[in-house]
């Protein structure tokens, strides 16, 4: 009976106990993990790239030599020319090869011509003679009469020491006929600085 | 082996045909890539542009009648006076129409040359009412040829634009009148121009 009381008793109170246990076991698990105590193998690896930028690309035409390239040259005669000169400056991020035009608009523009030509040094003038100190190099020539004359810049560095000394040199026909008396027209340059990408850049 | 030829549709074997698939695929693309353009990339492309304006000189010259007789030609080109029978005084100038300073010279011609020349031109203006010159007076010497006297004057230096040149003519009865003609301006040779 005892035994059997015993054996009651213990078979009443033995599922107890394990759902004690188990209930001990979770909130003992939940503790353990919650104190992080065990352990977990999670391996992660990250890498980031350098910097990355987008080119910059900008370029300006600066007057040079004292003169402005939008003066005005009124009463022109057969045969007079005028200079005028302008740094073409990169102000964009890198090295870009340049590109211009050199174009003659209004009732003038058949009766002129230009000379394109770069200087090493900045232009000057010495006794009224356009000079340049350094190595004079042709960029381009040609009548301005129904087309644009292109000007090949080749490629110029970035900032205002490596600017390009440009001087354009116009002339009015020495044989512009006397129709032209009194007309008016008007020269323009342009310097762009085409940018494309499409290359490869895993170098950098 | 029968069933997957039926289901091909073809008396091939099925792995060699889906073999030659792909290969043809693998091929298209390949061909596609080499001959399919790049894709399109924007172009950055700043630009700067300036412009200078310009004007072409303009040359002329014309008579403008002043006061007394005589008449300036309907281009402005001639001035006569004077006639057979009549004798009359006239005040003509000679005007640089051209849009630059230009030496202006005219000549002067009649049929005949009795005493001194008929023309003379003054530094400034004639007083008509006196027929005097208030500044420096240049009487224009004639030459006979052929029985035709004439003579050239040629301003000193370039007329400004809009300047004159101030001629009497004082004519008696002369057979052919007298007869001024203008020449073209002449204007400073070609030269730089890069300041203006």
């Amino acid at each position: 009976m005892g035994r059997s009381a015993g054996a009651h008793v213990a078979g009443c109170t033995a599922p107890r106990a394990r759902r004690l246990g188990v209930l001990a076991l979770a909130l003992g698990g939940t503790t353990l993990v919650g104190a992080g105590a065990l352990s977990s193998w999670d391996v992660t690896a990250d890498a980031s790239s350098g910097d990355l930028t987008a080119a910059n690309a900008g370029v300006t035409l600066l007057d040079a030599n004292g003169g402005r390239f939008t003066t005005g040259v009124a009463d022109l005669l057969p045969g007079d020319w005028f200079d005028r000169y302008v740094d073409v400056r990169n102000d964009g991020s890198g090295a870009g090869t340049f590109t211009g035009a050199v174009t003659a608009t209004g009732d003038l523009a058949g009766q002129l011509s230009v000379d394109v030509r770069t200087c090493s040094a900045p232009w000057t003038t010495v006794l009224g003679v356009s000079t340049c100190l350094g190595t004079e190099t042709p960029l381009a020539s040609g009548s301005l009469s129904g087309a644009q004359v292109a000007v090949a810049h080749g490629e110029i560095r970035t900032g205002s020491t490596a600017a390009q000394h440009v001087r354009y040199r116009f002339t009015f026909s020495p044989s512009a006929p006397a129709s032209v008396q009194g007309k008016a027209g008007s020269v323009a340059i342009t310097v762009s600085n085409t940018l494309v990408g499409n290359r490869d850049r895993t170098g950098g | 082996m029968g069933r997957l030829s039926c289901d091909c549709g073809g008396g091939s074997p099925a792995p060699s045909r889906a073999r030659r698939r792909a290969g043809a695929t693998l091929a298209a693309l390949l061909v596609g890539a080499l001959a399919a353009p790049a894709p399109a990339a924007a172009h950055w492309q700043p630009t700067a542009t300036v412009t200078a304006p310009l004007t072409a000189a303009s040359l002329g010259d014309g008579f403008v009648l002043v006061s007394g007789g005589g008449t300036v030609s309907a281009d402005r080109l001639g001035y006569s006076i004077g006639g057979p029978l009549t004798g009359a005084t006239g005040y003509v100038d000679l005007v640089n129409t051209s849009s630059v300073p230009a030496t202006l010279s005219l000549t002067v011609s009649m049929g005949t040359l009795v005493g001194v020349s008929p023309a003379a031109v003054c530094s400034v203006s004639w007083v008509p009412a006196t027929g005097a010159c208030p500044g420096s007076s240049t009487l224009i010497g004639l030459t006979l040829v052929l029985g035709v006297a004439s003579g050239t004057y040629t301003t000193p230096a370039p007329v400004a634009p809009g300047g004159r040149v101030h001629v009497k003519v004082a004519v008696g009865a002369v057979l052919g009148g007298v007869t001024l003609t203008a020449h073209p301006p002449v204007a400073r040779p070609a030269g730089e121009r890069t300041r203006g």
